[in-house]
């Protein structure tokens, strides 16, 4: 768990502590430090509660993408953001800041069986007049196509991340040579692996390859 | 009862062949301990070097071979080709520790046909032989793996095989071994990567611990060439591959080429799909000039790009 204030560390410990489910095995408070604690601990999914403009500053850095699974717990200020970093980056879930326990559990174990899991209230905010935008009414829409598209639709694009591991798939290399050659955990290549079969639609690597090199992606 | 016993004498003698079979090829196969739980096989296809299925061998060292016999030697990787699920180890251990082991007599695959019986051979983790039989279920020509290796024949089998059996050979009723059987690369049936492609992958792994692959460094989508263009620059291509990425300072990229391009033939061969492309680009081609046919807006034109080696 990870959060900017002890009193919200605190209460997502507790929050933990009383799940029948899960495991609390490490704590960090505030960002410094963050990182090295992953590190140590290894955790199946974090559980990060951001604050005011913390995402916007996280976003294109690539800060976040060698993490686990990650539940980010938001105030309203960053949902349009969370939800673009859902496509990028670790971010696995988008809660808002005032998500009720069984939510946050609920969460936590779709983020570790590597599924994306949004709350109706973040993008109820971004189909409103007041939250709307061209930006975020566009992001809203990308949540949509993880069904299947026919093969000529181009369909939801590949994060730079993603085109990387389907460049090595296409060479052959399983998960584990994946996760060593680019320095992240094997957790995270399986996320980034099934992310890519959903947005090609297919149904396994030798699909995934096959579309891939006929729709540019994979170099020759 | 002349009968009876004459068919007794037959299924006696097949027994007793495929068993000698067995025995004689067994000489060349190991056990390979790459892998948690059921170790895999491999083959003694050269002096000291085993050859076995690159997927089944799930780590890079502290790998073992059990011997005919049972005796136990450590063995070191020596190359990987995922592209043609090959891997290859180096084994250590003194010459009188590896006389024991026998090579294999390779089939000639030309006169392999469906519904040939044959022989599949394992090592099981104690020293002793495995067997198996299996029917030749498919018999086709040379393919390229969706991980762009090329097989230099298909030949599948007509069902899966115990994972004892991976790396192991395949024999024909001859007591030849046709090639090696892996559950990768298909999912119904062990495919069997022939003889003349473990030979092939085996002297690139000893020469350079990987095999190499021609490398241009783009990404393209096939198009339709539209009809005007193809009156008006006098073409036959009715599709071709339109260049969507460019790799910087690839061999595409020093040649000139750029978004836009549509890429129609590449040394005269036509270009329909992107497979055609990936069939021309062999560990041979690396290093030579290859000359592409491009439309370029709207005005054919040819452009030599050197083709350079895949980087992995």
């Amino acid at each position: 768990m990870s959060a900017n204030s002890a009193v919200e560390l605190a209460g997502l410990e507790a929050l933990v502590r009383s799940s029948a489910s899960l495991e609390a095995v490490g704590s960090s408070l505030g960002r410094a430090g963050l990182d090295q604690r992953l590190a140590d601990v290894q955790p199946d999914v974090l559980l990060q509660s951001v604050g005011v403009g913390e995402l916007e500053r996280l976003r294109g850095s690539g800060s976040q993408t060698n993490f686990p699974a990650t539940v980010v717990l938001a105030p309203e200020s960053e949902f349009k953001d969370a939800l673009a970093a859902l496509q990028d980056s670790s971010i696995a879930g988008v809660l808002p800041a005032w998500a009720g326990p069984r939510e946050i559990q609920a969460a936590v174990e779709a983020a570790a069986a590597g599924l994306m899991v949004v709350h109706p209230d973040v993008t109820e905010h971004l189909r409103s007049p007041w939250g709307a935008d061209e930006e975020s009414g566009a992001v809203a829409a990308a949540l949509e196509p993880l069904a299947r598209t026919p093969d000529d639709s181009p369909g939801p694009r590949l994060s730079p991340r993603e085109t990387e591991i389907l460049n090595l798939l296409a060479a052959g290399l399983g998960n584990k040579e994946i996760a060593w050659r680019l320095k992240i955990s094997e957790h995270t290549v399986k996320f980034h692996v099934t992310s890519i079969f959903n947005k090609l639609g297919a149904s396994g690597r030798a699909e995934a390859v096959a579309i891939g090199v006929r729709r540019g992606l994979i170099v020759l | 009862m002349q009968q009876e016993s004459t068919g007794a004498t037959t299924w006696a003698a097949l027994s007793s062949e495929s068993a000698s079979v067995i025995e004689r090829v067994s000489r060349a196969v190991v056990a390979v301990h790459g892998r948690r739980r059921i170790p895999s096989s491999g083959v003694h296809w050269r002096p000291g070097i085993v050859v076995t299925s690159s997927e089944a061998l799930q780590r890079d060292e502290e790998i073992t071979v059990t011997l005919p016999e049972g005796r136990s030697l450590a063995a070191t990787l020596a190359g990987r080709d995922p592209s043609t699920d090959l891997a290859i180890l180096k084994l250590e251990g003194s010459q009188p520790e590896t006389a024991i082991l026998g090579l294999p007599e390779l089939a000639d695959l030309s006169s392999l046909k469906v519904g040939h019986w044959v022989l599949v051979a394992g090592r099981t983790s104690e020293g002793g032989a495995r067997a198996g039989l299996a029917l030749v279920g498919v018999v086709g020509p040379a393919w390229r793996t969706w991980r762009g290796g090329t097989l230099d024949a298909t030949v599948r089998l007509d069902r899966n095989l115990h994972p004892n059996f991976s790396g192991g050979p395949v024999i024909d009723h001859e007591g030849r071994v046709i090639g090696i059987s892996t559950p990768a690369l298909s999912r119904y049936g062990a495919v069997v990567i022939p003889a003349a492609t473990v030979e092939r992958v085996t002297s690139e792994l000893e020469k350079k611990g990987h095999v190499g692959r021609g490398y241009l460094g783009i990404g393209m989508v096939p198009v339709r060439v539209p009809r005007k263009l193809r009156e008006s620059a006098k073409l036959t291509h009715e599709v071709g591959l339109m260049v969507v990425g460019v790799e910087s300072d690839s061999p595409a990229d020093q040649a000139g080429v750029t978004l836009g391009d549509v890429l129609l033939a590449l040394d005269a061969s036509p270009l329909r799909d992107t497979d055609d492309l990936q069939a021309h680009l062999t560990a041979e081609r690396v290093g030579k000039a290859a000359k592409a046919s491009i439309i370029r807006g709207g005005m054919l034109v040819e452009v030599n790009i050197t083709v350079g080696e895949r980087p992995i």
